[in-house]
């Protein structure tokens, strides 16, 4: 089936980020006649009048108004569990900054063996859909869901936090223990420290991992399945 | 005893456009109308965003229009003043009347 906007010539189609952002932070209820909107006087109006550097400029400049009228006055919600992710992210990245070397926090073995694993569990649980609708949910205002697939994206998300610090306490131990069977007296003090620090760096991708989780879960049953409650 | 109606700035003028526009009106018309009446310039996410809000509280109801390739397939909504907005209009009216009595600015 055709998308809406390839109905129009290519020559005259609005930026399509901008259109890609519209039809995110727009509410489902309001999403087509905005967007209708916007294109017509775009193509009617702007482009004939003002040409395309200054059509696609004010088409910005109403996605960019739009977006702040959705986002932030009526999905005030999610704005601030973006800024609070953002927020969290940017401190973290200071205090590793400031902690000494940035690339010290960095381990892509304990990545690797923390992320996919509790991912793919998430996944086991519940599946794909859950995995992207618990995203959805999180990001952007979503309507007429039924509740049992709310719930799946809740348990995608829990079950993927859990296993991460799972993950985070069986990969620390494996670490541990190849620490300790490998060191001996003569290379200790060279070899332990940094390989400590290796170890441990799978807790800590773990616990960011769980931070996410738990937040993101906390965020859609408050939004989704008690307010949903309260209304009823 | 009911209260008279609390008409927001940007609700009161989109009500009076309405007005003017005399039947049913969508968006761009809408938008465009207030720019030549009061050069007031207001991006469509406000007008939406208010329309929709004006539509729950029942002065103002809407209708779905068909879909055209000038608007990327995408169909109109068109918006009609509805009775409660008309009395909400006349007790706005009386409100300000009342309150400009006796002034010479």
């Amino acid at each position: 089936m055709k998308h809406p906007s390839d109905l129009l010539d290519s020559n005259i189609t609005p930026p399509a980020l901008a259109l890609r952002i519209l039809n995110l932070s727009v509410p489902v209820a309001a999403r087509e006649h905005l967007i209708g909107d916007l294109i017509e006087e775009y193509v009617t109006d702007r482009l004939p009048e003002q040409g395309r550097a200054r059509a696609n400029l004010w088409f910005w400049k109403q996605t960019i108004l739009s977006c702040y009228e959705f986002l932030n006055k009526q999905q005030g919600g999610i704005m601030a569990f973006i800024i609070s992710m953002l927020i969290f992210i940017a401190v973290g990245i200071m205090a590793m900054v400031l902690s000494g070397e940035f690339s010290m926090f960095v381990n892509l073995p304990s990545l690797i063996v923390v992320v996919p694993p509790a991912i793919t569990f998430g996944l086991a649980v519940t599946s794909f859909e859950s995995m992207k609708l618990s995203i959805k949910l999180c990001i952007s205002e979503q309507k007429g869901i039924p509740e049992k697939n709310i719930r799946l994206a809740v348990k995608f998300v829990n079950v993927t936090g859990n296993s991460s610090v799972l993950m985070g306490i069986i990969f620390t131990l494996v670490g541990a223990i190849a620490i300790a069977s490998n060191v001996n007296t003569e290379t200790f003090s060279k070899v332990f420290g940094p390989a400590f620090a290796v170890c441990v760096l799978t807790a800590f991708y773990a616990a960011i991992l769980k931070t996410i989780c738990y937040v993101a879960e906390q965020k859609i049953e408050v939004q989704y399945l008690m307010e949903s409650k309260e209304k009823s | 005893m009911r209260q008279p109606s609390q008409l927001g700035e940007f609700e009161h003028l989109l009500l009076l456009t309405l007005a003017q526009l005399k039947g049913k009106s969508y968006g761009t018309e809408i938008r465009k109308t207030l720019k030549q009446l009061i050069n007031r310039d207001s991006s469509i996410g406000a007008l939406y965003a208010t329309l929709e809000r004006m539509e729950k509280k029942g002065f103002i109801s809407s209708t779905l229009g068909e879909p055209t390739a000038e608007r990327g397939g995408r169909a109109k909504r068109y918006f009609e003043l509805s009775a409660e907005g008309k009395q909400a209009l006349r007790e706005t009216q009386q409100q300000l009347k009342t309150m400009w009595q006796g002034l010479e600015l």
